[in-house]
């Protein structure tokens, strides 16, 4: 497999009015051709804020660091122009909400055909097909009435995949989304999610996934990051995960959840996720851990291979693999 | 009546009044809750399931008459409520508590934690008020360094812990919690389930848990109704629905819900076709008809009445035993 997109040693800081609030503390990841990745954890983590970066969408008083690989090019030194290329195009986004990523003032023509227009170097009638297309490509019944309605008279169902029609209207080779069923109910999150892995097998395109939802990641996901506190903690292939899940915070959150299978009991993490202002030296995960030893709260773990496809920044796993 | 349920609800109605448009007379109703009965036994928890718009809150609101409700009665320890002037209303009322889902926006972000705990103290009179507000602040796993912070200086879990307390300051009976763990992260979402769970053990709190997540309601619940379009659909114990779910809705809902095992994945499933119609306008016969993939003709032309399927769980459906 080729790795579409490569994270290397991503550091973000945000100075804001309470000091420095230091987001992103080293991520590394690879997100291969034709694979979902998910990116999972609680909130704060940094999971959205790393898929910002890779799109450069963060606010003026953000500092990046690091590489970001896409194509060859490293997307974090690219002019702002070279970078217009890519965003939106070769790699674009669906958020969480979509009634705030549409325009109410608008009809869905005017905002489906304007980028159309603008992107195809087409007239507004060919736009207005290509749009049409798009709609009946994500499955939304009687296109031409959801493009002559305003956003308010759609349900965030059909929002959602007007979102997703948007963002494949370039044949990107990177699908960013954000949290995109989060809004939804279950039933129409199951339609969602499963239009996106349709539409993944037709055009080929890779997809990072954001979720906090370890059930959605089960269910569409082949490989798997667990964010916490600004680090990824470990990777691994999605069976595996959940099979042999080794970081103590990834075993934490697997037993924290409740399953719609059979009632088991829940362990709870103790504590709170830390503050990013003050984040904990060492491994950030160390107050909460059982099992922190003493190196835990000295040294920043690094991400290993444990085994083949699983890789886990703790120090309990470091000696077995100290060859 | 000791035996008696705690709280009774017999086909509970809350219409809405709505103009089709800014000038016209004709007064349309937008049925949000339409003839809903259940009952809760003491030290139960009855979960509420359903989607956007189901009218499981107002279904919750309604019963402690914060809607005054249009049609059906509600009994409190067998005494009837719906009709109680306000005045005898409001020591009952006292002895039922509602939680809801966004604990920041439940506090009043001027007060410290003690004064919004001991807002309901002073009301009824109690004495050593600080002592009794740091009873309940252990009661809900806080501790005194709480006392004296305001909402904003704590997380989203201990918010929901300070409204839980908040809630038994005035040592109520029966709890309505509407989506109380839905902000939170699934590792404090876990922990507000378990201190929820454990309360229950402790005194013996009776729960109306409103939800639309089915892992939950699994994990928390004792009993379940699946309420679509203002009507409970089915409704049976928490093994009854889902290990033995007879609604169409109630497969088809249960089946959504993403299972944390990839192993699951390869199973084939049912898909729920279309989105829920606009209570403005609800479909004819069985609400559910228009997604149905089971519908047959009569299914838009008449209601279906329930069908006790097993002792005490009743479904909604004409075809509950052709299904079988």
């Amino acid at each position: 497999m080729n790795v579409l997109l490569s994270i290397e040693d991503l550091h973000l800081k945000f100075r804001t009015f309470w000091g420095t609030a230091y987001v992103l503390d080293g991520v590394n990841l690879k997100i291969y051709e034709d694979e979902v990745f998910g990116l999972v954890g609680e909130t704060g983590c940094g999971k959205s804020v790393t898929s910002m970066s890779i799109l450069r969408l963060l606010p003026s008083n953000a500092e990046l660091s690091g590489k970001i690989i896409f194509e060859g090019q490293n997307l974090l030194e690219l002019p702002e122009k070279e970078l217009r290329k890519i965003r939106g195009k070769k790699i674009s986004i669906v958020f969480q909400d979509p009634m705030s990523s549409l325009n109410p003032l608008f009809k869905i023509k005017t905002q489906m055909g304007d980028i159309i227009k603008l992107h195809h170097n087409i007239d507004k009638d060919e736009a207005l097909k290509k749009a049409e297309k798009l709609l009946r490509a994500v499955n939304l019944p009687d296109p031409h009435r959801v493009l002559e309605s305003y956003p308010h008279q759609l349900s965030g169902g059909m929002r959602q995949r007007i979102m997703i029609a948007m963002a494949l209207s370039f044949e990107p080779s990177l699908l960013i989304a954000d949290e995109p069923t989060t809004a939804l109910d279950v039933t129409i999150q199951k339609q969602i999610l499963d239009l996106i892995l349709e539409l993944k097998k037709k055009y080929h395109f890779s997809v990072l996934l954001i979720t906090h939802d370890l059930g959605v990641v089960a269910e569409t996901c082949d490989r798997v990051g667990v964010m916490y506190a600004g680090n990824i903690v470990e990777v691994a292939d999605v069976d595996e995960l959940f099979e042999n899940p080794l970081h103590p915070y990834t075993q934490g959150l697997l037993s924290a959840i409740p399953d719609p299978r059979y009632k088991k009991p829940l362990k709870p993490l103790r504590g709170n996720v830390p503050s990013l202002l003050e984040p904990p030296p060492g491994c950030r995960f160390h107050p909460r851990c059982d099992f922190a030893m003493k190196i835990c709260s000295k040294k920043k773990p690094k991400l290993v291979e444990y085994s083949e496809n699983h890789t886990v920044a703790c120090h309990i796993y470091r000696r077995g693999n100290e060859k | 009546m000791t035996d008696g349920p705690l709280i009774r609800v017999e086909n509970l109605k809350k219409y809405f009044p709505f103009k089709e448009s800014l000038f016209s007379r004709k007064v349309k109703y937008l049925k949000a809750v339409d003839g809903v009965s259940f009952s809760i036994k003491k030290g139960e928890t009855l979960a509420l399931v359903g989607e956007t718009g189901s009218g499981k809150t107002t279904t919750g609101r309604t019963i402690m008459r914060l809607y005054e409700p249009t049609g059906g009665k509600i009994y409190f320890e067998g005494k009837k409520i719906t009709k109680l002037p306000k005045k005898k209303f409001q020591k009952i009322r006292m002895q039922m508590q509602m939680i809801y889902q966004d604990p920041y926006s439940s506090l009043n972000p001027r007060m410290s934690i003690l004064n919004i705990i001991a807002e309901p103290l002073r009301q009824l009179k109690v004495e050593n008020i600080e002592d009794r507000v740091l009873e309940l602040l252990e009661s809900v796993g806080l501790s005194k360094e709480h006392m004296y912070k305001y909402p904003d200086e704590i997380s989203g879990g201990q918010q929901q812990r300070v409204a839980i307390a908040r809630a038994l300051a005035v040592n109520p009976k029966f709890l309505v919690l509407d989506e109380p763990t839905s902000a939170l992260d699934v590792s404090v979402q876990a922990q507000i389930l378990n201190l929820l769970e454990n309360l229950q053990k402790d005194k013996n709190f009776t729960y109306l848990f409103i939800s639309h997540d089915l892992s939950v309601v699994r994990y928390i619940s004792h009993r379940v109704a699946i309420m679509y379009l203002g009507k409970v659909m089915e409704i049976g114990t928490v093994e009854q629905i889902f290990e033995n779910p007879q609604h169409p809705y109630t497969r088809i809902l249960l089946e959504s819900v993403p299972i944390p095992d990839p192993k699951d994945r390869r199973r084939k499933k049912l898909v729920l076709p279309g989105e829920i119609p606009s209570p403005l306008n609800p479909p004819s016969g069985c609400p559910f008809h228009t997604r149905c993939p089971f519908a047959k003709d009569i299914c838009s032309e008449k209601e279906p009445d329930y069908v006790e399927v097993e002792n005490g769980h009743l479904v909604k459906c004409h075809f509950v035993e052709v299904m079988k």
